[in-house]
């Protein structure tokens, strides 16, 4: 018997820390509200100049981890300041351009449907080059900005703006890194002006098409939520 | 795998660890958050110096613990616990099994809620995630005779707590 085993515990209290053992985890939301925070704190900058992307301007980086984490994160929401001041960031990606940096980064470990995610600043004569669908620095913190428009009118529960600049997002791009969170946040209007066939049937098309998604749990807690 | 990806995956990976940790600890709402938010911060810093033969969910509980024990002594106050519900009472009678299972989860939180930190930490690692005495000892920073005392101590707690309740049940 070892000295850890020898004042144990009784059978009552083994009994509950069994139940303990399985307490149940956070809800996907918990984890990317965190994650959000953690970008936004540029947590992940300092670790990663020294990787894949040690090329890359300060800014590109900025943009780079974000979308990386983003897209990792299931297309996770990135707040618009995570991806770093956006004027900031588009004055220093046109130097960034002229610089030609390109940045790729890896492709998601899970569940990862996706093609891996350029960040490319490239100069025009490149961009009609026959190539995987990418991703250019400024597209992806144009996504990211009608995305947080969206969550931001949601919040103030001024449903026709959530739905206007979802409904841009849809237009803009159809099949973006945020498609995810673009459709879930559209169940949540549907909700909100009452029309739960169509907030069901937006979600049953949901669990299709990503039917390996972090945000089929949140789908189906809005869609089974009381009124 | 570059350095972003690896996080990323690390994050991924652990934050469900790391959530309950500071919950065990006796951290919730916005400040866990806040905590957890800080464990991944402090472990990315650190993850290039990193020894990557060793368990990293050992090593995420020491970074959780020092960050809880640092805010409270900040704070010189107990982390607030979001309230139990109310329209939940606790009875280890309760027939439904979920209900049963949320009370029971409760219970264990009474009784963590009993210890100091410093016990509470050494026996969630050892009691709750399993971990071996000398790595509790390491990872905390403190002597291993030190590391027994305090699970002693909190095993009576809980010993006691447990005890009280299955007296109150048999009445």
């Amino acid at each position: 018997m070892s000295a850890e085993d020898s004042e144990g515990l009784s059978s009552a209290a083994r009994g509950l820390l069994e139940l303990e053992k399985h307490r149940p985890g956070p809800d996907p939301v918990d984890e990317q509200r965190v994650l959000e925070r953690l970008v936004a704190a540029k947590a992940f900058a300092g670790a990663a100049v020294g990787g894949a992307a040690g090329t890359a301007t300060a800014t590109a980086l900025k943009v780079a981890v974000a979308a990386v984490v983003g897209a990792l994160a299931g297309g996770g929401l990135v707040q618009l300041k995570a991806s770093g001041e956006l004027d900031q960031v588009r004055a220093e990606l046109a130097q960034a351009r002229a610089e030609r940096v390109v940045v790729t980064l890896p492709p998601a470990a899970e569940p990862a449907p996706r093609e891996p995610i350029e960040v490319v600043a490239t100069p025009p004569a490149l961009k009609s080059a026959p190539r995987a669908p990418a991703t250019r620095v400024g597209s992806m913190s144009e996504e990211v900005a009608l995305i947080e428009q969206g969550r931001t009118a949601l919040l103030k529960n001024d449903l026709d703006g959530a739905a206007a600049a979802l409904s841009h997002h849809e237009v803009a791009f159809p099949k973006g890194h945020m498609a995810e969170e673009r459709e879930m946040m559209m169940i949540q209007v549907m909700l909100g002006q009452g029309r739960e066939a169509d907030a069901h049937a937006a979600g049953e098309r949901f669990r299709q098409r990503y039917p390996k998604s972090q945000l089929l749990s949140t789908i189906d807690t809005l869609l089974g939520a009381p009124k | 795998m570059d350095a972003a990806a690896e996080l990323t995956a690390l994050y991924r990976a652990e934050f469900p660890y790391v959530w309950n940790v500071l919950f065990r600890l006796g951290v919730s709402g916005a400040e866990r958050d806040d905590l957890v938010q800080e464990t991944f911060a402090a472990a990315f810093k650190q993850w290039a110096r990193y020894d990557r033969s060793r368990p990293v969910k050992p090593w995420l509980f020491g970074i959780s613990y020092r960050l809880v024990r640092d805010f409270r002594r900040k704070r010189h106050t107990q982390l607030e616990r979001e309230p139990l519900n109310d329209e939940m009472p606790i009875d280890a009678r309760g027939a439904d099994e979920v209900v049963a299972r949320e009370q029971g989860l409760k219970l264990v939180q009474q009784a963590l809620d009993t210890m100091n930190l410093e016990q509470r930490a050494v026996f969630v690692m050892h009691e709750i995630d399993g971990h071996a005495m000398p790595a509790i000892a390491e990872e905390l920073a403190i002597p291993l005779n030190t590391a027994y005392s305090r699970l002693r101590l909190a095993r009576q707690d809980f010993n006691a707590f447990a005890e009280q309740l299955h007296t109150e049940g048999a009445r």
